[in-house]
């Protein structure tokens, strides 16, 4: 691939990139434009470049070093990646009346699931790739990816249920 | 756009829970949720796939454009890629051809006697042969010649020894001349 057809189909990539980092970075738009640039950055300093034929295949490597970033990033300095995320709990009422509306949404479920969970699901439910291809961006195995998968969608499960009946 | 009963949804609706469903199953999941026939029992799960539904849907719109456009871009770039291969490779292919199909590929190797080709192995031989005495008869004169031109040469410098000692002599007289 030559830095001409790179270019061109990065800046046609980069919007659903960026829509996808902004799912689960909530520093605003900035730090996810900053963390899909970060990305190509690095996959063009990389050798897999050259391997590199089609547009999904180009996808699934920024995705790749997108969702790495973010769980080495959240596991070293997770206020610095995400300043407003708070982990809310039922024990406390203040926070849990605070948080209400954001609890609503699937999106405020999604926030409070381990990083690799959120990101299997996002992979999977929302950008609708194949497991084998999830293992591939998230750096595991198949396997681990179904036990992921199905650990956040029954916490997803367990959470609908419970505001369900209140 | 195929539908699903109610016991086919719990079906699917378990094996999801489970990641166990394909992505064909998720789809049929998605529309099951999105139609107006949700059984009872299902209906909590109703918010969570309305909202993956929502957000893919909002992904392909932005990436719709970029299907149409550039599927066409990197195609066009393959096939400038491949039109400037092939060229060289046809090119490759007529030299090749040319080479091998040339009747007179052996002229480097003929031997031109007298603006003549000679492609007869002893006729070649001979005619260098009677070259090469040509050539021997000439140096032989040449050398004839020289040794006679050396002889006049030595006679010419016995002529002129007289002359040299007579010169001796003058210089000898013209130094006492002026000591005296």
């Amino acid at each position: 691939m030559t830095s001409q057809e790179f270019n061109i189909l990065v800046g046609k990539l980069r919007p659903r990139l960026i829509h996808f980092a902004n799912g689960f970075v909530k520093g605003g738009a900035a730090t996810a434009e900053d963390m899909v640039q970060e990305a190509v950055i690095k996959l063009w300093r990389s050798n897999e470049l050259q391997e590199i034929r089609n547009p999904e295949a180009l996808t699934v490597q920024i995705l790749k070093n997108v969702c790495l970033d973010y769980i080495k990033l959240k596991k070293n300095n997770m206020e610095a990646l995400n300043p407003n995320f708070r982990v809310y709990t039922e024990n406390d009422p203040s926070v849990a009346l605070e948080s209400k509306d954001e609890m609503c949404n699937i999106n405020g479920y999604l926030a409070q699931l381990p990083e690799d969970q959120m990101l299997a699901i996002r992979l999977r439910d929302i950008m609708g790739y194949e497991m084998e291809e999830i293992a591939h961006i998230l750096g595991t195995t198949e396997g681990n990816v179904r036990t992921l998968l199905s650990r956040a969608r029954q916490r997803l499960r367990e959470k609908l249920m419970s505001k369900w009946k209140q | 756009m195929e539908t699903i009963d109610r016991k086919r949804a719990g079906d699917l609706l378990e094996r999801y829970f489970e990641a166990q469903t394909t992505l064909q199953e998720e789809q049929l999941l998605r529309e099951y949720f999105s139609g107006a026939n949700i059984a009872p029992e299902h209906a909590v799960y109703t918010q969570m796939f309305c909202a993956f539904a929502e957000e893919r849907e909002m992904l392909n719109l932005t990436t719709r454009n970029f299907s149409a456009e550039d599927k066409f871009t990197i195609n066009s770039n393959s096939k400038k890629f491949h039109f400037r291969w092939m060229s060289i490779a046809v090119a490759a292919a007529l030299a090749i051809f040319a080479f091998l199909m040339m009747p007179e590929r052996g002229d480097s190797l003929k031997l031109i006697i007298d603006g003549v080709n000679v492609k007869n192995r002893e006729l070649a031989l001979s005619k260098a042969d009677i070259h090469m005495e040509q050539l021997n008869s000439m140096l032989g004169r040449f050398r004839d010649g020289s040794t006679k031109q050396i002889d006049n040469m030595n006679k010419m410098g016995d002529a002129l020894s007289s002359f040299k000692s007579f010169n001796k002599i003058l210089t000898q007289t013209t130094v006492s001349d002026r000591l005296e």
